[in-house]
């Protein structure tokens, strides 16, 4: 989980969320993983959330 | 366009006025929500995803609205989208709502915008100096007044044709139970002789601030067959810069591609000729024929004479409008939806008083920033390809 270092790491708010599913897209392209998970929340309560799957084929 | 067909089967809007101190922000949304799905005939079992438009959060001076909104607009357990292009932003609410059908994610989309200028000032809003550019100073009105003393110069109209177009939307208005402004009487002799604010457009030529909400249900082909639909024939939308070397102002070139994208995806190839009724984003009565020239209803600099021979009235040629335009009702965000939603209640023929008669093809038109958001869609009572 969060190979990159992930939110933890570096948070520029608004791209927090696309960096996870581009963080996750290199895994594959790096050969490193043929399916990865991306998640991304928002809100003061975390109310918004976004998951996505990227498979590489 | 998309793959899959998609059409507008319900609209609604709120009465608009300066201060709905009625309602909260959830409670102007959700009135013109209401409607939509009254009019649609659906419950909230049958929307699959909510899109949310609205202007500068500085208008209210809540920062991401949508985040409390998201109950009122009935997004709870559903995707919600928040859409923001400045003033155009209604225009693209309905554009994203649409492709999410055309592209087979969603069967059936709740496109929602509003604005209550009431919460805070647009005008203080508008003049926050952005860092690197000339501070304005002077709201939207300032800024979009040397934009028309150069339409004017360079196309030689007469100084009254600005006149005409508040004259005639402000009348429009008046058919229009909803409209902020009800002003049956207005003259152009009366709209020449009200204050000057930003020369060349006076008091009268100026849209109002307005709180106000709309609201449309997108539908698939499954969902839209057999019933009353506005089918969308075509979206377009093109952006550029607030200012580069060159940059033509009064004509900018995201509008030309847009509309030239727009017809060419809807099968038109003479947009006056084809189009019954256009509902054009006019917030300062010179809009109109600027517009019209930018769309390609009109030859470059013959705008003016199309105003002017009358035939952007109901009865015209081309009636633009009907519902009394952002002249006469200005909830900025809902402003571009609002074009859209009178434009698909055309070719429905639910426009009431402000009905355009037989009309079957229609266009909906929003603009943003410094002229640089452009959004467009056309809505057809047959299917595309169908006329």
């Amino acid at each position: 989980m969060n190979p990159s270092g992930g939110v933890l790491a570096g948070h520029p708010m608004f791209a927090a969320g696309l960096i996870r599913i581009g963080a996750a897209a290199a895994e594959i392209s790096a050969g490193r993983a043929d399916k990865a998970l991306a998640h991304a929340t928002s809100g003061p309560l975390l109310q918004q959330n976004l998951v996505c799957v990227l498979e590489g084929r | 366009m998309g793959g899959q067909l998609a059409a507008v089967i319900g609209t609604g809007q709120t009465h608009h006025t300066a201060k709905r101190l009625d309602v909260s922000m959830a409670g102007l949304c959700r009135e013109a929500i209401d409607r939509a799905m009254a009019d649609a005939g659906t419950d909230w079992a049958d929307i699959d995803a909510v899109v949310l438009g609205k202007a500068p959060d500085l208008f209210e001076g809540v920062m991401m609205p949508e985040l409390f909104l998201a109950d009122a607009l009935g997004a709870t357990g559903k995707p919600l989208l928040r859409v923001h292009t400045a003033g155009s932003v209604g225009g693209s609410t309905g554009n994203v709502a649409a492709s999410l059908v055309q592209s087979g994610v969603h069967r059936r989309v709740l496109a929602v915008a509003f604005e209550k200028q009431s919460e805070s000032n647009a005008m203080w809003a508008l003049s926050v100096m952005p860092p690197f550019h000339m501070p304005v100073g002077a709201g939207a009105g300032g800024y979009f007044a040397p934009h028309v003393r150069s339409y004017i110069r360079r196309s030689g109209a007469p100084n009254h044709i600005g006149a005409i177009v508040a004259a005639k939307d402000r009348r429009n208005g008046a058919l229009n139970p909803y409209a902020h402004l009800q002003q049956a009487d207005i003259t152009v002799e009366s709209v020449q002789a009200s204050k000057m604010l930003w020369d060349p457009i006076r008091y009268d030529e100026t849209c109002p601030s307005s709180d106000g909400a709309a609201a449309v249900v997108i539908a698939d082909e499954q969902t839209a067959k057999g019933r009353p639909a506005a089918w969308i024939h075509a979206t377009a939308m093109r952006t550029e810069p607030t200012t580069f070397a060159g940059r033509d102002q009064v004509s900018p070139q995201a509008g030309k591609d847009a509309a030239a994208a727009l017809w060419k995806q809807a099968g038109i190839s003479d947009p006056v000729s084809e189009v019954d009724v256009a509902e054009i984003y006019v917030p300062f009565s010179w809009f109109e024929p600027m517009w019209l020239e930018n769309l390609g209803f009109t030859e470059e600099g013959q705008g003016w004479k199309f105003t002017e021979a009358g035939e952007t009235a109901i009865g015209g040629r081309l009636p633009v409008n009907p519902s009394g335009g952002v002249l006469s009702s200005n909830p900025i965000g809902a402003s571009g939806l609002l074009r859209y939603a009178e434009a698909a209640m055309q070719v429905l023929g639910r426009a009431g008083d402000h009905q355009v008669d037989g009309a079957r093809v229609a266009l909906g038109h929003a603009y943003g920033g410094g002229s640089q958001y452009f959004s467009l869609w056309v809505v057809g009572s047959e299917r595309p390809g169908a006329r």
